[in-house]
């Protein structure tokens, strides 16, 4: 059994391909979403999902969400006593994502296929590939989002022509690719993207509004993390309202004193004016490189929780002069569009006769150096080999000469990414050959890069005069060994973690102490009496009394603060 | 064995896409890029060939076609094989036919590329009429953008008009989006002069300068190629202008340069020579900062001097010279050895011969030199010398510069007199004769003197600044700065005379700048950099600072410096050009508000 998973930047989600249909996978609370958080208790328990979202605002300093954007870096998060890198969050969701799985399917689930943002560089693939290999499960295959999206909408239409573009606002990254469908080929025409760019910029733009309005009262406190983490739950609440309403109310409590204020979809709109000009960017760029005119698309294809900002459809309506399409789910389409990877990759009989070829969103190619007609000498420039958006699997061949007289080797180093300098891409690798002594330029030096459909890049290097040839393979494991990946495994599996049948009391009382936080007066002492009764409950540990306490708990906060949202 | 394309899709040589795709969707499903890689990527690079080939025969297909077929293209419909054509000649691209206004907005690109042509060659009528108000309000303003540079309209109109192009609504639209950047590269480009004001505001609004490589290769680099070379002209004026004058440190090294060798004579060729050393560092400082300023050298001269650097680099070459240096010092030594010794006063006569150049030099080194030293002995250096070359103009003209810089008047007119006498046109010896008559004390002389100075300018206007560098002006004699020497020999001083005050109204440019533009009237401070040129204006500014930000201070704040005059500052009696200069605005609220 191969799932597909989606590890988003808010929130996870996880689905499976089978008897012919997508089914979605619901995690121990009964939601298909899971929120990307990871909480430690004071007792060493680590909650995931929900319960841990809703301590974000009352434990801030123990919570953390949106660790994607760290993905690939040494970025280490300290929660109590343990401190974490972006992989073993990544791994911990994962884990919970595996149990719901397993749960669900009634059979352990060992195989994965994993999303990431098309826009993702190889270092962050290759740290969410080890996020997966940490928690335990083989990735068979990292998938782009709107690739997903795309498998998930044109399954449906495998037998038609069409073009579409999938435009993929999630919580973190944004993300435009163009698809061609034609006689079972699914094919990639182009993706680009910008890699930070989500939802998360959008409620920085309402906390931004909510601060300078307060700054006054705030002015000793307006830095701290944990009046942050509260600003930023009420800007989420609020930028969702705005999606439907005209206007809502944002409030706050912060050291016992009620704030409050009124937000308009017409500041909202004023304020995030340079986010939404950013949106155009990687639409421009894919259109440049897909060579695909606007008017022959047939559908634009809305992908992401941040796509239902009533300010980005109609950033996106003016864009390209027509209503995006409606009849998709834009929080579920990518995990459905990873469980029909997963089939075809296992290679299910429904889905025989469809292809799907993806590309290559950033260039790949070498160090190189120019000799300019005054003389001077122009070092550090990059020389794409593989552009961006070929069709992969591909490999292309480049061949250099020698800038020195009579220099005795050659390095290659290899980078990826779009700049005219390296300086400014990413480092890959390197390996140096020797070239004959002769005269600068008589020496040629062929270079080829493969890139393969895992995301693996060989470099072959030949020598034309010598016939040297020298290999190098830029793997997806480089630098960490299996043993290394072993004891971090050991390391999580470890960590005490919240029993999964009691996940949904918890994240009950998790968001009751929130509730109680946000709330003034009396009603804050009613909240307080629901605590203690719901506690009381627990204690007893009777498993139908708990569970109708705790739907009467989840009605009463329903009132008070209006029903949760993923 | 290479395979052809249409051999690994197994199909003949064809112009049809639907065909080619059907075929490589065929072969995909047994090559599956999970299994094949190999073949997978034999099989895509034959599709791409193909497809492009296909390309390349339907649009071959169709401009081989007699030409009547294109002109029938519009009203063929009902012809028998029409239909077939197009329909073969629209499908190697597959652009429907637009519900959208497209065709109507590339309207100004086809104009675009008939410039320069007058605004009265693109009538209303022409164009088809535009199904959308947004597009017909974009296309308008793109039209008058066009005609405002061709126009050469202000500054004002200049911004004003392309605000409007980029800040309207239609730009949303990305293929609006698209067809105005490249229409506006073309036009930037052909507008050169007159859109150099643009190139700033364009770039930052595509993104040009971003460092993606593979959009600035479709067009943004050339529009940053263009900034860098009208930039680097700029540079290289002043550069030249500041070479222009005697101090400059590289001054010789560019007489040298810039005038043809053969022009030259003998002699000055030879007395070259020694600045070799100088001529180099002058190539590689040219070479590397101011490569423009090869168009303004001798080409032959400069490749010249390269032939020299190059046979004295070589240090085989340098042996040679040093052996011939030997031989001819040991004949020296034979000749001064073995001669008679004849002379009647009883000294040798090498001594004169070898000293006169010194002398010479030490002459006209005093004059040069700034005032400060004491230019009692260089009368006497220039009498010395003159013993030994009477005839030498130059030599007079320099004594009489040396007099004159002793206070005697009357010693330097006589000079400049005997100069006069024999080459009656010498605008050197006519402004010396000039400054020292308008010294006398009789208004006749006086007027005399104005006259010779005005006849000297006409002959070279540039007379009046050397003059002016020996410490000699009309009026006030110009003494230097102490500022410290911006150059290690000679200093240059920044001007004589700073610039005069710049009074800028700003009431009605700010009224003005409220109806072009909607700039909301706040107090604030702003801080700009222009270049004060040498005309009194101010030009190429651009905006350091500004608080408040983005109200719109700082354009008005650019435009009100851009209708500032002032007098420039003068050195040498000459204006000067390009003098970079930070300006500080600051606006006050006032009570009465703007009309």
């Amino acid at each position: 059994m191969i799932v597909g998973i989606d590890l988003g930047t808010t929130n996870c989600a996880c689905a499976i391909y089978r008897n012919g249909a997508v089914e979605m996978i619901p995690n121990s609370l009964g939601h298909v979403l899971t929120p990307s958080a990871v909480s430690v208790d004071e007792k060493d328990n680590v909650l995931t999902g929900l319960a841990a979202r809703e301590r974000q605002s009352t434990h801030a300093d123990r919570t953390v969400t949106a660790f994607k954007r760290y993905m690939g870096s040494e970025h280490v998060t300290k929660l109590g006593k343990h401190s974490f890198g972006p992989e073993e969050l990544s791994a911990l969701m994962l884990r919970s994502l595996k149990a719901d799985a397993e749960a669900y399917l009634g059979e352990p689930v060992s195989e994965a296929i994993i999303t990431v943002p098309a826009y993702f560089n190889n270092k962050q693939r290759k740290a969410t590939k080890r996020a997966g290999a940490i928690a335990g499960l083989t990735v068979e295959r990292l998938i782009n989002e709107p690739t997903a999206a795309a498998l998930a909408y044109g399954i449906h239409q495998r037998d038609q022509q069409s073009r579409f573009l999938v435009f993929d606002l999630g919580g973190g990254t944004f993300d435009v690719s163009i698809i061609e469908i034609f006689d079972g080929v699914i094919e990639v025409r182009a993706s680009a993207g910008d890699n930070r760019l989500g939802g998360e910029d959008f409620n920085e733009v309402i906390i931004e509004r909510v601060r300078r309005k307060f700054a006054a009262e705030l002015k000793n406190d307006l830095t701290a993390n944990e009046l942050y983490q509260r600003l930023r739950e009420a800007a989420e609440r609020a930028r969702r309202a705005l999606s439907e309403a005209q206007s809502t109310r944002f409030s706050f409590v912060w050291k016992d004193q009620a704030f409050e204020t009124e937000i308009t979809a017409d500041e909202f709109e004023q304020d995030s004016e340079r986010l939404v000009a950013r949106l155009r960017e990687p639409v421009l760029r894919s259109m440049r490189d897909s060579n695909v005119p606007v008017a022959s698309l047939d559908e634009i294809i809305l992908v992401g929780g941040a796509t239902r900002m009533k300010l980005v459809r109609k950033a996106v309506t003016l864009m390209f002069q027509r209503f995006p399409a409606a009849n998709i789910n834009p929080d579920e389409a990518v995990a459905r569009g990873a469980a029909i990877q997963g089939a075809l990759k296992a290679r299910n009989a429904d889905l025989a006769e469809v292809v799907l070829t993806d590309v290559c969103p950033y260039s790949l190619g070498v160090e190189s150096g120019e000799r300019q007609a005054s003389g001077q000498t122009l070092l550090g420039l990059f020389t794409p080999i593989l552009e961006r958006n070929n069709v992969i699997p591909a490999s292309r061949e480049h061949v250099f000469s020698t800038m020195d007289d009579y220099q005795t080797h050659v390095k290659m180093r290899i980078y990826q990414g779009e700049s005219r300098w390296v300086k400014d891409n990413i480092f890959l690798g390197e390996l140096s050959v020797p070239v004959p002594r002769a005269r600068a330029g008589l020496a040629s030096i062929k270079c080829r890069l493969s890139y393969d459909i895992n995301g693996l890049l060989e470099v072959d290097v030949e020598v034309a005069e010598t016939g040297v040839q020298k290999n190098l393979i830029i793997a997806d494991r480089e630098g960490v060994s299996d043993q290394d990946m072993e004891v971090r495994r050991k390391a999580l599996a470890k960590l005490k973690v919240h029993p999964r049948e009691t996940e949904s009391n918890k994240a009950a009382l998790a968001r009751a102490g929130r509730c109680y936080e946000n709330c003034t007066g009396d009603q804050r002492e009613f909240v307080a009496r629901l605590i203690g009764q719901f506690e009381a409950v627990l204690a007893k540990q009777d498993p139908r009394e708990c569970e109708s306490a705790r739907a009467e708990l989840t009605a009463v906060l329903d009132q008070i603060e209006g029903q949760v949202f993923l | 064995m290479q395979q052809s394309c249409w051999q690994v899709l197994g199909i003949e040589p064809t112009g049809d896409e639907a065909l080619i795709r059907a075929r490589y969707a065929a072969k995909l499903k047994q090559t599956n890029p999970e299994d094949n890689p190999d073949g997978f990527k034999v099989l895509r690079s034959a599709y791409e060939t193909a497809l492009q080939e296909a390309r390349w025969r339907a649009a071959y297909a169709s401009d081989s076609d007699d030409d009547d077929a294109r002109y029938d293209d519009e009203d063929s419909e009902d012809r028998p094989d029409g239909t077939a054509r197009i329909e073969a000649r629209v499908a190697p691209v597959p652009f429907a036919p637009l519900p959208e206004p497209a065709p109507a907005h590339s309207a100004p690109l086809a104009h675009a590329s008939l410039e320069p042509e007058p605004f009265d060659g693109i009538p209303a009528a022409e164009a088809p009429a535009p199904p959308d108000e947004l597009i017909a309000a974009h296309r308008a303003a793109c039209l008058a953008l066009q005609s405002a540079l061709a126009a050469h309209a202000n500054t004002w109109a200049l911004m004003a008009a392309f605000d409007l192009v980029i800040k309207s609504p239609a730009m949303q639209r990305i293929e609006v989006y698209t067809d105005t950047e490249s229409w506006l590269i073309e036009l930037l480009h052909q507008e050169r002069p007159a859109s150099a004001l643009l190139l700033d505001p364009a770039i930052t609004f595509f993104g040009w300068n971003d460092s993606d490589f593979l959009h600035a290769r479709d067009g943004g680099a050339s529009i940053i190629d263009l900034r860098t070379s009208i930039a680097l002209e700029q540079d290289t004026a002043s550069f030249l202008a500041r070479l222009r004058d005697r101090r400059h440190e590289f001054h010789a090294a560019y007489q040298e340069t810039a005038t043809r060798r053969h022009e030259r004579g003998l002699f000055t060729r030879l007395a070259s020579l020694p600045r070799l050393r100088l001529v180099r560092r002058f190539l590689d400082y040219v070479d590397q900062k101011m490569p423009y300023a090869h168009h303004w050298l001798d080409a032959d001269a400069v490749a010249w001097w390269h032939a020299r650097r190059r046979r004295f680099a070589a240090p085989a070459m340098l042996g040679r010279w040093a052996v011939w240096g030997a031989f001819i010092a040991l004949c020296i030594a034979l000749y001064a050895a073995l001669a008679p010794r004849t002379a009647p006063d009883g000294t040798s006569k090498m001594q004169p011969v070898l000293l006169q150049g010194f002398v010479r030099q030490l002459c006209i080194d005093a004059a040069i030199a700034p005032p400060p030293r004491e230019a009692a002995n260089a009368a006497s250096h220039c009498q010395t010398a003159l013993r030994n070359t009477p005839q030498s103009l130059l030599l007079k003209s320099y004594y009489g510069v040396n007099l004159a810089r002793q206070k005697d008047y009357a010693g330097a007119m006589a000079r400049f007199d005997e100069v006069l006498a024999i080459s009656p046109l010498d605008p050197f010896a006519l402004y010396g004769r000039g400054l020292m008559r308008l010294r006398a004390l009789s208004s006749v002389e006086q007027s005399l003197g104005a006259q010779d100075l005005g006849d000297a300018l006409a002959l070279d206007p540039t007379i009046g600044a050397l003059f002016a560098s020996f410490g000699l002006a009309p009026g006030a004699v110009y003494t230097p700065s102490a500022a410290p020497p911006a150059f290690p020999f000679r200093p240059i001083p920044a001007h004589d005379q700073p610039r005069g005050p710049a009074n800028p109204v700003g009431q009605s440019v700010f009224d003005e700048a409220y109806a072009y533009f909607n700039v909301t009237p706040a107090a604030g401070n702003v801080l700009l950099e222009c270049l004060a040129r040498s005309s009194g204006v101010f030009e190429q500014c651009r905006i350091v600072s500004e608080s408040p930000a983005r109200l719109g201070l700082g354009e008005v704040a650019i435009r009100i410096a851009a209708n500032a005059r002032f007098t420039p500052a003068l050195l040498n009696g000459a204006p000067i050009d390009n003098v970079p200069e930070s300006l500080r605005l600051s606006f006050i609220l006032s009570d009465t508000p703007p009309k």
